[in-house]
């Protein structure tokens, strides 16, 4: 067998090790700036720069928030709040997978529906849906289904224009190498087109699972009487600016840990493509 | 196999009315087993060729016979195609990467003979010196890496005529010369049919029996010139005497047609 002198680029263990250590030191950092940060609007709000009735104190939000957490942990009433908006969420977040990959498939494979539709499509992106969530709980009612709808009227849009754009970005010279070997359009869609896709759906269902949260909490601002949305609304209508920091706290955890699954799930499905750019 | 080509011809009608000629009136015959390089510059037509060769673009006029028959009854598969970026697929390993021509078509061969192309996969990996690197993902592997992994795919079927459109110009100097010696050793092993698209003449030289000249404006073949340089060809050759003057030659063809 003959040699090779050209080598592939290998990973070592001592990078490893020196990653690790690194991320130990990016951690403390983030770390540092939270307590900078809540420090700094301690000793602003204590001091009395900001008025209390303005902002609360640190301290004060810290205390609601702890409160909260250890309700919803022992399944009090924070916790049916903290489920409502999580199922709002996630069944938005569903739904608008499933349409966005449909449409936007659809979109992306037949050239007619494209030619149809896609003007609209773009109108419609540009419409801030939002204006629509009066007439949504008209239609839907104060119930889950309201707050859903929300959030697929928001959180489709991200996945169709990133499904459409995946589906077309193909590389000419694969599709040529797929059409030599005589292969079928079934077997190029699930063999190269879809794969080359995946990357560009994946980003969608970040932002997707991001502007869910938003059409769920405005879908909980225009009625109903559950869901963290609901408790910031409540919490401002009786001044109780603490417990209002406290649920939006509790949103962006949330939010933050939902988009994390959409993260993992893309590093398992997407291996091929790295981002380690981003300290995270 | 051998390839006739008679009095092929390609014409692109562009949207303006305007024909443009891309090919015209190329005759030769490529003996089954011959290695045979296209040369000429950008626009010459000579990918075009190979397009036509492989059943990517239909010809607009002649006809081409693989062992006699009409090209129109080829199946695809006939051609094992490389091309200047190794197009392999990034969610696959290397393995899968070879074995994906075994996956595709009307009736795919993996369907009754799984586990025949895997083994083949792996044999072919193993002649292009990549039997450790079989789990590797495209992106864990160097360019020169990539497209000995691209010529393993192109090896699977067991096409008899191999079409390469510029194989290596994307490749170093170092590890361009070291796939040429590689390519002539699985080429002598496996014989089959070799068409290579190249604008290096050396390229051209060193791993040919015969190169085609071709020019642009209508893209045609203006000269045949026959290497004869002895064979296993190896990098000593380079340099040589002997080298230099068929560089020269194929030169010098191309410089009388295309300056005229």
């Amino acid at each position: 067998m003959s040699i090779s002198t050209d080598t592939a680029p290998l990973l070592d263990t001592s990078r490893q090790k020196r990653s690790i250590g690194a991320a130990m030191r990016t951690l403390g950092l983030q770390l540092g700036t939270l307590i900078v940060f809540l420090g700094a609007w301690q000793i602003l709000t204590v001091t009395g720069i900001i008025p209390s009735y303005l902002l609360p104190t640190a301290s004060e939000v810290l205390a609601a928030l702890s409160r909260d957490i250890a309700d919803i942990l022992t399944g009090g009433p924070m916790w049916t709040h903290f489920y409502t908006t999580l199922i709002e969420i996630v069944l938005g977040f569903i739904g608008s997978v499933i349409i966005g990959v449909a449409v936007g498939a659809a979109l992306a494979e037949f050239k007619v529906v494209q030619r149809a539709l896609y003007p609209y499509v773009v109108a419609a992106n540009a419409t801030p849906r939002i204006a629509f969530a009066p007439l949504i709980v008209i239609w839907f009612g104060f119930d889950y289904a309201s707050k859903i709808v929300m959030a697929i009227a928001v959180a489709a849009f991200p996945v169709i224009v990133n499904t459409m754009a995946g589906l077309s970005a193909t590389d000419r010279d694969d599709l040529r190498l797929m059409r030599s070997l005589g292969a079928t359009r079934g077997q190029i869609m699930w063999r190269v087109r879809l794969p080359t896709a995946l990357p560009y759906m994946f980003a969608g269902f970040e932002t997707a699972m991001l502007f869910a949260a938003v059409g769920a909490v405005i879908g909980e601002f225009m009625g109903g009487n559950a869901g963290l949305g609901y408790v910031t609304l409540l919490a401002q209508e009786l001044f109780r600016l603490d417990d209002g920091f406290s649920a939006i706290a509790l949103l962006s955890l949330q939010g933050f840990l939902l988009h994390r699954l959409v993260v993992i799930a893309r590093k398992r499905f997407v291996f091929w493509q790295s981002d380690d750019t981003l300290p995270m | 196999m051998e390839i006739a080509v008679e009095g092929l011809g390609k014409t692109y009608s562009s949207r303006g009315g305007e024909d443009v000629v891309a090919l015209e009136g190329v005759t030769t015959t490529i003996a089954a087993g011959d290695f045979v390089s296209l040369v000429g510059p950008s626009g010459c037509g000579k990918s075009t060729l190979l397009d036509i060769l492989t059943g990517l673009t239909p010809k607009t006029t002649g006809r081409i016979l693989f062992n006699g028959e009409s090209s129109d009854e080829i199946a695809p598969k006939r051609v094992g195609l490389v091309f200047q970026k190794s197009v392999l697929l990034p969610w696959r390993t290397a393995l899968e990467n070879v074995y994906l021509p075994a996956e595709v078509g009307r009736q795919p061969l993996a369907k009754t003979n799984e586990a025949e192309y895997r083994s083949r996969a792996e044999e072919l990996l193993d002649l292009v010196g990549l039997s450790g690197f079989t789990e590797k993902y495209p992106w864990e592997l160097s360019g020169g890496m990539q497209q000995r992994v691209a010529i393993a795919r192109a090896l699977l079927l067991e096409a008899p005529v191999m079409c390469m459109d510029e194989p290596f110009a994307a490749l170093d100097e170092f590890a361009r010369e070291q796939m040429h010696i590689e390519l002539l050793r699985i080429w002598d092993k496996q014989g089959f049919t070799a068409v290579f698209v190249t604008h290096n003449i050396f390229e051209a030289a060193f791993l040919s029996n015969r190169v085609l000249v071709m020019t642009p404006r209508p893209g045609k073949v203006v000269a045949e010139i026959e290497i004869d340089l002895p064979r296993p060809r190896s990098s000593d050759m380079i340099g040589s005497l002997e080298f230099t003057r068929n560089v020269r030659r194929v030169r010098d063809a191309m410089d009388q047609h295309w300056y005229q």
